[in-house]
C-alpha cells in the first residue's frame, strides 16, 4: 500500500502525463467496479496493462474503491438485471453464453454486467475528472506542499522518510521536490 | 571520472515546430519546461541547439527529463508491446516454422520406439487453436518383414473442440482416418539402423526399472511409517480403551477383595452354626441348678449377641457389595456411553480419513523424501510454501474485497449443454474408393449422455471388398444403418437397415426334403430391424435371388419333380418376410415370394388334374359296389314284403277273433240281462207277498 501511494505521489510530482494518471484512475474505477473472479476482470486488467497508464494509480483506485463499493451494490445490481433483461439483447447474450470461453466472462450477473457498463459509461467522466485533479494539483497544491513545514517535519519521521525515499526512486525526475 | 554525454535528442539542432510538438509538448512540469527552454539557444537559421557551457548537472537532469519526454511519447508502453509482439511473432514463428516439424518428428521417434521400425509422417499438421492434428499420410513398417508396411494410413485428422475443455467436456468433432491398408510393399528397407541403439535403451530401462522399483521402496517405506503414525494418532482420540482398562483393573480389586470377604462371612458362619448345634445339643433337663440355668442361658445370650453382630455385619458387608456392584453397574453405562462416542467420532474420523492419511503420509514422508531427494526436496518444500503463502493471501484479499459485495443474480439464458464425452463424427476407411476393394466405418454423435447431448448415436458401414474369394463377385457390397437412441423421450431404441448386394448364397444342407442336393443364387438382401426399449419390435427382409441353380437330387421324386417342374422358368425369385418379435423372442413369421403366384397356379392345376380323376375311380367303383348292394336289396324287399303279407294275414284273423267273441260277450250280456230282470220280478213277487202277509198279520190303520 505505501509503494502505491508513493508510485502515486512521484506520478502527480513528476513529468508524467496527467492522462496517465486519469487513465489509471478512470480504469481503477472501472475494475474497482466489476466484481473480481471473472474472465471480463482479468481481461481487461491484462488490456490496460499494456497502455500508458499509471499502473499504481489504478490499483490503488480499485483498492480504495473496493472497499466502499459495496454501497452501490444495489443500484449496480438493478443496472445490471434492467439490461440482462432486454428482450433486444437476449439473442446476444444467448449467443455469449453459447459460444466457447465467453460465459467465462460472466456477463449474465447482473453485477459484472452493471458494474461493466456503468464503469464504461463512467470511464470518461473519471477520466477527465481526474485529469482537472492532477493539473489542479499540480498548479496549485503541489508547490505549496513542497515548501510546506508540515512536509519538512514528514521528512524527519522514519515512515514518511521512507516514502520520501521511494517517491525518489520511482520518480527521480522531479528536483524541486526536496530542494 | 566518465563525462556527461548529451541526450541524443538535444545532440542535432532543433526546428522550433519539433521542439514545441514533439519535446514541448511532452513534458508537464513548468519548472521542466523552464529549465529546459534556459538550456537552448538559437542558431543562425532559427534552429535550438543546447547550450556549450552546460554544467553535469545540468546534463544529467536533462537526461532525466529527456526519458520522460521518451516515456510520454505514444499511448502503449514499448517494452510491454515489445515483450508482447515478440510473444506473437515467437508463437507465430513456431507455429509456423517448427511446430509441425517438430510433431512430426516427435512422433516419429515415438512409433519407432514401440514398433521398432521405421515410421515415416508426411504432412503433419498441428493448431492449439483449432484443436486439430493430423497428418497427409503415414507409413509404419514391419519389424519382421523390413521391406512390407506393417500399417499405412492416408489422411488422417482428429478435430478438438478445445474450449469446450475449459467446461471440463471432450468434445471430438471429427475424427477421420482414411485410406487405411496394411502389409503394403516398401521401396526400401523399414529395418531401423541403429538396432543396438534400442538394446542400449533396454539397458537404460533397466535402469529406469531400479529406478522404479526403488520409488516402490521408498512409497512402501513411506506408506507403513504413515500407517502406523495414523494409527498411534486414533488410538490417542478414543476415550473407551483407557476407560476399560481402568475399569477392568478396579474389577479386579473388587473381585480380590469380595473374594476374601466371602472366605470370611462363610468362617464366620460355620463357626455360628457349630456352636449353635452344640448348646442345642445339651440337656436342659439334666441343669438343675440356679447357676447352670444361668450359665446355659448366658451361652445362649452371647451366641444370640454373636448372630446378632454377624447378621449387622453381613448386613453392612452386603451394603458395601451393593455400592461395589452398582459402580460396576455405572462403569458398565459409561463404558458404552464412552464407545458410542468413540464409534461416533470414528464415523466422523472415516470421513477425514482421507485428509488425515494425506496429512500423517506427507508428514512421514518428509523425512525418508529428504534422505532420498537431498536439496532438492528442499526447494520443493520452499516453493510449496511460498505458493501457500502467495495463495493465500490472494484468498484474504479477495475475500476482504468479495465478502463485501453481493452475489449478484445469474440471469439464465438457453444454453446448449454438451455431454462429457462426445464423438460429433468418426471415420476410418480402408482402401481406396472406385477400385472395388473399400470399406468405410462412420460413427456419429456417439456419447453416453445422448439425453444432454438430445440426438442418437448412428453408425454407417459399408463394403465392397469381393464375399468369396475363388470368384470375386465384382459388383458386391455390404453397407449397414445403425441408429441407437437410448433417451427417455425415444419411441425406438435401435434401427438398423442392412444392405447386402451381390453376395454370392450357397445352400446345400437342409433340402434333401425337397429332392434338392444344393441350391445357388446372388442374393440383393435388405434387412431391416426395428427394437424398442422393451426388447420388442418389428423386422423385415427383402431378398432377392437371381440365377438361380438348383441340383435336384431326385427328379423322379413327386415333390422333386413337381419342385423342378416348377423353378425350371424362374430366373429371380424375390422373398419378403415380416416378422414381430417380443422379450427376444419371434412372434410371428409372414414369408411372401413372387413365386408365390405361380406355386399356387401349377399345384391348383396338379390338385385339380387328380381330383378329376379320383372323381372317376370313385364313381366307377360306387357303381360296382352299388350294383351288388341293390341285388342284396331286392331279395330282402321279397323276403320282407312275404313277411309283411303273413303279419296282414295274422292280422285279419285276430280281428276276426276279436269280432267274434265281442258277438258273444254281447249275447252273454243280454242274456245276463234277462236273467237279472227275471230274477229281480221274482224277488218283486215274493216282497208283494211277504208285506201283504204282514199287513194282514198286523191289522195296521190306514194301511
Amino acid at each position: 500500500m505505501i509503494s502505491l501511494i508513493a508510485k502515486l505521489i512521484a506520478a502527480l510530482n513528476a513529468n508524467s502525463r496527467p492522462g496517465e494518471v486519469a487513465a489509471g484512475f478512470a480504469c481503477g474505477v472501472l475494475l474497482a467496479l466489476i466484481p473480481v473472479g471473472n474472465l471480463l476482470w482479468i481481461g481487461l486488467f491484462t488490456f490496460f496493462f499494456f497502455f500508458k497508464l499509471h499502473l499504481g494509480t489504478m490499483v490503488l483506485t480499485i483498492a480504495v474503491f473496493k472497499v466502499w463499493i459495496g454501497v452501490t451494490d444495489p443500484l449496480i445490481d438493478w443496472l445490471g438485471l434492467w439490461i440482462l433483461q432486454r428482450p433486444a439483447l437476449e439473442a446476444l447474450f444467448t449467443w455469449v453464453l453459447n459460444t466457447p470461453v465467453l460465459p467465462f466472462l460472466r456477463l449474465n450477473n447482473s453485477l459484472v454486467m452493471g458494474g461493466f457498463v456503468s464503469g464504461f459509461l463512467l470511464w470518461t467522466p473519471s477520466y477527465f475528472l481526474g485529469r482537472i485533479l492532477v493539473l489542479l494539483y499540480r498548479r496549485r497544491i503541489r508547490d505549496r506542499i513542497a515548501s510546506s513545514r508540515l512536509v519538512r517535519f514528514f521528512e524527519k519521521t522514519p515512515l514518511l522518510r521512507k516514502i520520501t525515499k521511494a517517491v525518489r526512486k520511482a520518480a527521480a525526475v522531479y528536483e524541486g521536490w526536496s530542494a | 571520472m566518465r563525462k556527461q554525454r548529451i541526450p541524443k535528442i538535444f545532440r542535432t539542432p532543433i526546428t522550433a515546430d519539433t521542439l514545441e510538438k514533439k519535446i514541448l509538448r511532452r513534458i508537464f512540469a513548468d519548472s521542466e519546461k523552464k529549465f529546459l527552454t534556459s538550456c537552448l539557444r538559437k542558431d543562425k537559421q532559427g534552429r535550438f541547439l543546447l547550450r556549450p557551457e552546460l554544467t553535469k548537472e545540468e546534463l544529467k537532469r536533462l537526461k532525466k527529463l529527456s526519458i520522460s519526454i521518451k516515456k510520454n511519447r505514444g499511448l502503449l508502453v514499448s517494452w510491454k508491446a515489445g515483450i508482447l509482439a515478440a510473444v506473437l511473432i515467437i508463437t507465430a514463428g513456431f507455429n509456423y516454422f517448427l511446430k509441425n516439424s517438430l510433431l512430426e518428428h516427435a512422433a516419429e521417434r515415438a512409433l519407432q520406439t514401440v514398433f521398432r521400425a521405421a515410421a515415416d509422417m508426411e504432412g503433419t499438421e498441428l493448431s492449439l487453436l483449432k484443436g486439430r492434428i493430423g497428418f497427409s499420410h503415414l507409413t509404419i513398417a514391419d519389424e519382421d518383414q523390413p521391406m512390407f508396411n506393417l500399417i499405412e494410413l492416408g489422411k488422417t485428422n482428429l478435430f478438438l473442440d478445445t474450449p469446450r475443455l475449459l467446461s471440463r467436456r471432450i468434445v471430438l468433432d471429427e475424427i477421420a482416418c482414411r485410406e487405411i491398408r496394411f502389409h503394403t510393399p516398401r521401396t526400401e528397407s523399414g529395418a531401423l539402423p541403429h538396432i543396438a541403439d534400442s538394446e542400449k535403451q533396454e539397458g537404460s530401462g533397466s535402469e529406469a526399472d531400479g529406478a522404479i522399483s526403488g520409488v516402490k521402496n521408498m512409497g512402501l517405506e513411506i506408506g507403513r511409517e504413515s500407517a502406523e503414525r495414523l494409527l498411534r494418532d486414533y488410538r490417542d482420540s478414543l476415550q473407551a480403551p483407557e476407560l476399560i482398562e481402568s475399569i477392568q483393573d478396579r474389577s479386579v480389586s473388587i473381585q480380590t477383595r469380595w473374594n476374601e470377604r466371602t472366605d470370611q462371612t462363610e468362617t464366620e458362619i460355620e463357626d455360628l452354626d457349630t456352636r449353635t448345634r452344640e448348646l442345642m445339643e445339651e440337656d436342659i433337663s439334666s441343669i438343675d441348678t440356679v447357676q447352670e440355668i444361668d450359665a446355659y442361658l448366658k451361652k445362649v445370650d452371647t451366641l444370640r449377641t454373636a448372630i446378632r453382630d454377624t447378621r449387622q455385619s453381613f448386613n453392612k458387608t452386603y451394603d458395601e457389595y451393593q455400592d461395589d456392584s452398582r459402580y460396576l453397574r455405572d462403569s458398565r453405562e459409561s463404558v458404552e456411553s464412552a464407545v458410542e462416542e468413540d464409534l461416533r467420532f470414528l464415523k466422523t474420523a472415516a470421513g477425514t480419513f482421507g485428509s488425515d492419511a494425506a496429512g500423517v503420509i506427507s508428514a512421514a514422508a518428509r523425512p525418508v523424501l529428504r534422505d532420498h531427494l537431498g536439496s532438492l526436496y528442499t526447494y520443493g518444500e520452499r516453493i510449496i510454501r511460498i505458493y501457500k503463502r502467495l495463495s493465500g493471501a490472494s484468498e484474504e484479499k479477495e475475500g476482504r474485497f468479495t465478502g463485501k459485495r453481493r452475489a449478484g443474480t445469474n440471469v439464465t439464458f438457453p444454453y446448449r449443454e454438451y455431454p462429457a464425452f462426445l464423438i460429433k463424427s468418426f471415420e476410418a476407411s480402408a482402401g481406396s474408393q472406385g477400385t472395388g476393394n473399400f470399406s468405410i466405418v462412420r460413427i456419429n454423435d456417439l456419447t453416453g449422455d445422448q439425453e444432454t447431448w438430445g440426438k442418437p448415436s448412428t453408425a454407417f458401414f459399408s463394403t465392397n471388398q469381393p464375399f468369396s474369394q475363388p470368384n470375386p463377385e465384382p459388383n458386391s457390397e455390404l453397407s449397414s444403418d445403425l441408429m441407437i437412441d437410448t433417451r427417455s423421450t425415444s419411441r425406438d431404441m435401435m434401427n438398423s437397415k442392412t444392405r447386402l448386394s451381390g453376395l454370392p448364397v450357397e445352400i446345400s444342407e437342409g433340402l434333401d426334403i425337397l429332392s434338392v442336393r444344393s441350391l445357388r443364387a446372388d442374393s440383393d438382401n435388405i434387412f431391416e430391424l426395428n427394437l424398442q426399449p422393451d426388447l420388442s419390435g418389428t423386422g423385415k427382409a427383402d431378398i432377392n435371388l437371381s440365377n438361380i441353380l438348383i441340383d435336384y437330387s431326385d427328379t423322379e421324386s413327386v415333390i422333386g419333380g413337381a419342385l423342378s417342374g416348377i423353378l425350371s422358368d424362374v430366373e429371380t425369385l424375390k422373398i419378403n418376410a415380416a416378422f414381430t418379435f417380443e422379450n427376444g423372442t419371434l412372434q410371428d413369421l409372414d414369408l411372401t415370394s413372387t413365386i408365390d403366384g405361380l406355386l399356387n397356379e401349377r399345384i391348383g392345376e396338379y390338385t385339380r388334374e387328380q381330383a378329376e380323376k379320383s372323381a372317376r375311380e370313385i364313381e366307377t367303383a360306387f357303381y360296382d359296389y352299388i350294383g351288388e348292394e341293390l341285388e342284396t336289396n331286392d331279395a330282402l324287399s321279397e323276403e320282407i314284403s312275404l313277411q309283411g303279407k303273413e303279419l296282414l294275414e295274422n292280422i285279419r284273423a285276430a280281428e276276426n277273433l276279436e269280432k267274434a267273441l265281442d258277438e258273444r260277450r254281447e249275447a252273454l250280456r243280454e242274456k245276463a240281462e234277462k236273467e237279472v230282470e227275471q230274477q229281480t220280478q221274482d224277488l218283486k213277487e215274493k216282497a208283494k207277498e211277504g208285506l201283504e202277509n204282514i199287513g194282514k198279520d198286523l191289522k195296521l190303520p190306514g194301511f
